[in-house]
């Protein structure tokens, strides 16, 4: 399989522009879950519970565990690849509440644990240290739960900014996997313990409800899915073709491909399964229009399994998650649009060119590098009265200005600030583009960003 | 797409903010009004005639002048009979109390007037455990009685409601 040459195809008839995705309910959702927690929590407590220091401080460490055990939930929909969530939010974003959530839940559960400790303690006229060991003894199931709690401490810790930087992706992967185990040990006590729950069959019942839903839906989307599918397409590795320095095409052939119904600009989460790469899988974006038969992914240098791909024998089994993103033809507002690729970036803006093009819009493509030799797909975008090729090679401190700065940026695109902006690179880049085409002039609507970080 | 900084940690202090303030207005803002009724619900299902007024405030012991009501009260009656209403304890899952009713020196019944949890399936855990209870503390004439399982807090409270029972019996 060799790299295919692309054509301008003729003019289309001009889809009609939509607007930006209505706003999802999914992030109100999940609020409203908050506060049904508060809701169940008030009504399941008696106001005499607080007649003493000590049961006040219980109920309310209740509260921060309920809490804590409703967004543990929560966080794990959110990564769970749940087709109304990927829609509604993206899976960037989702990442990132998973993330934000993830603290919050660590920091809920110690909250949770002080309070009972000293509220208890308090109630019992015990001291903190003689409390411990007293309601170890006697709560139903504590011990699974502390076990948990020490997992949960340890992805937290693990997955904290610190961390990450010193910590290789398996590790960190294999820490993460562990929640599991940890949220199915501070399971029971909730329901075998908790006030709100060995008084209430019904409470019980929501609650495992809860639970089991969760679970449900992390089995169907991320285990039974993924299987059927990857039985379903068959997908291997057809070619590695290397495209500049440290760039790589990395063809996939399977069967009936249109099924995915993946656009230009998304991106899978890809495996390939073979040593070395087995364990992790990179979210790789699409840099063609995917055919029935043929998927392509142009892989940049950047992280140390992602510059393996090179290695990478035909015939390798690859599994693949997705199509995620919304960096996607359908966002554009204009018919005239700038492009702006930067490094790897170059794979999902030749992919949204191809769809730009198919919908009849006119297209700028600026192809940022290092140098001439790293612009990789150069020979496909092929110019046309409908497209314009501008590459950019060259380090910032060997032109001595930054090409992408408003003043510059405006005299390679003098029509930008009736463009929509869709730009793909490095964050930092990203970040300069978003900033020259907003003093430019773009509205903000109108600039539409992807980054690449991994 | 990177994670906003401290997004997480200022989501949990809104929590704590918010576990904060139900709590003041559960405990602090609505406590004094809804005190009453709500022991007197939990309490007054068992319990009988004049010993519910011994209910006003529930954390303190109110044994004495409710004793002495009762034994006024059990003046009118024929047989040597006192009910004793024992002191409020707090659990970890709500306050339990309990009168003791003497007959002739012998303790011849125990009610529950305060018994833990809010929900009304509560009434399904103590309908079970609290004539357990009271039998064995019947059969036992004190307050060593063994616990019911399942209700093992609500257990240990409930003897130490009858032994403060006693013990003002004297």
């Amino acid at each position: 399989m060799t790299t295919t040459t692309w054509e301008a195809p003729p003019l289309a008839p001009l889809a009609q522009p939509r607007r930006t995705r209505a706003r999802s309910g999914v992030l109100p959702t999940l609020w409203l879950g908050v506060l049904a927690v508060l809701v169940f929590w008030w009504t399941g407590t008696a106001a005499s519970t607080g007649g003493t220091p000590g049961g006040a401080l219980m109920s309310l460490g209740e509260l921060a565990g309920l809490l804590a055990s409703y967004l543990v939930c929560a966080q794990l929909l959110l990564i769970g690849r749940v087709p109304w969530f990927e829609r509604g939010i993206g899976f960037d974003r989702l990442v990132a509440w998973h993330r934000s959530l993830g603290t919050s839940v660590v920091l809920l559960v110690l909250t949770h644990v002080a309070l009972m400790i000293v509220g208890g303690s308090l109630l019992d006229g015990l001291s903190v240290w003689s409390e411990v060991p007293a309601v170890l003894a006697t709560q139903p199931y504590l011990w699974p739960a502390v076990i948990g709690t020490v997992l949960f401490v340890a992805v937290g810790v693990s997955s904290a900014r610190l961390a990450r930087r010193h910590l290789s992706y398996e590790v960190w992967f294999a820490v993460h996997l562990s929640i599991y185990v940890g949220i199915f040990l501070a399971f029971a006590h909730q329901v075998a313990g908790g006030t709100h729950f060995v008084d209430s069959p019904v409470a019980r019942g929501l609650w495992i409800l809860l639970y089991a839903g969760t679970a449900a839906a992390l089995l169907t989307w991320r285990v039974v899915l993924p299987l059927v599918s990857h039985r379903r397409y068959g997908l291997r590795v057809s070619a590695v073709v290397p495209e500049a320095n440290g760039l790589a095409s990395v063809w996939v052939h399977g069967h009936g491909l249109s099924r995915l119904d993946a656009r230009g600009g998304q991106f899978f989460l890809v495996r390939f399964l073979t040593p070395g790469h087995r364990a992790t899988a990179h979210p790789y974006s699409l840099s063609m229009a995917p055919t029935d038969d043929h998927l392509r992914f142009t892989v940049g240098a950047l992280g140390d399994h992602s510059s393996a791909v090179a290695d990478l024998r035909p015939g390798t089994r690859v599994q693949v998650e997705g199509p995620f993103g919304t960096f996607t033809a359908d966002r554009a507002t204009s018919d005239r649009v700038l492009l702006v690729a930067g490094g790897a970036g170059v794979g999902p803006v030749r992919a949204l060119a191809e769809e730009l093009l198919a919908q009849g819009r006119q297209l700028v493509v600026l192809h940022r590098a290092h140098d001439a030799a790293s612009l990789a797909l150069a020979a496909e975008f092929t110019p046309s009265p409908h497209l314009t090729y501008v590459p950019v090679p060259g380090r910032r401190a060997q032109l001595g200005y930054d090409p992408l700065d408003p003043q510059h940026l405006r005299g390679l695109v003098p029509d930008i600030a009736s463009r929509d902006v869709f730009v793909c690179g490095p964050p930092a880049m990203a970040d300069a583009v978003v900033r020259a085409a907003r003093a430019v002039g773009v509205p903000r609507s109108a600039i539409h960003r992807e980054e690449l970080d991994s | 797409m990177t994670t906003p900084r401290w997004r997480g940690t200022v989501i949990y202090l809104g929590s704590l903010a918010a576990i904060g303030a139900a709590g003041f207005t559960k405990f602090a803002v609505l406590a004094p009004t809804s005190t009453s009724p709500e022991s007197s619900t939990d309490g007054t299902a068992a319990a009988a005639g004049s010993v519910g007024t011994g209910q006003s405030d529930s954390t303190t012991d109110p044994a004495t002048s409710t004793g002495a009501g009762s034994t006024s009260d059990a003046g009118t009656t024929t047989n040597d009979t006192v009910t004793i209403v024992g002191s409020s304890v707090q659990t970890r899952y709500g306050p339990v109390q309990v009168s003791v009713t003497f007959t002739a020196g012998q303790i011849s019944d125990v009610q529950a007037l305060q018994v833990p949890g809010g929900h009304h399936e509560s009434v399904q855990i103590n309908a079970r455990a609290t004539p357990l209870l009271a039998q064995e503390v019947v059969d036992a004439q004190s307050a060593q009685i063994d616990t019911v399982s399942g209700a093992t807090y609500t257990s240990e409270a409930y003897a130490e409601s009858v032994q403060s029972a006693i013990d003002q019996r004297g």
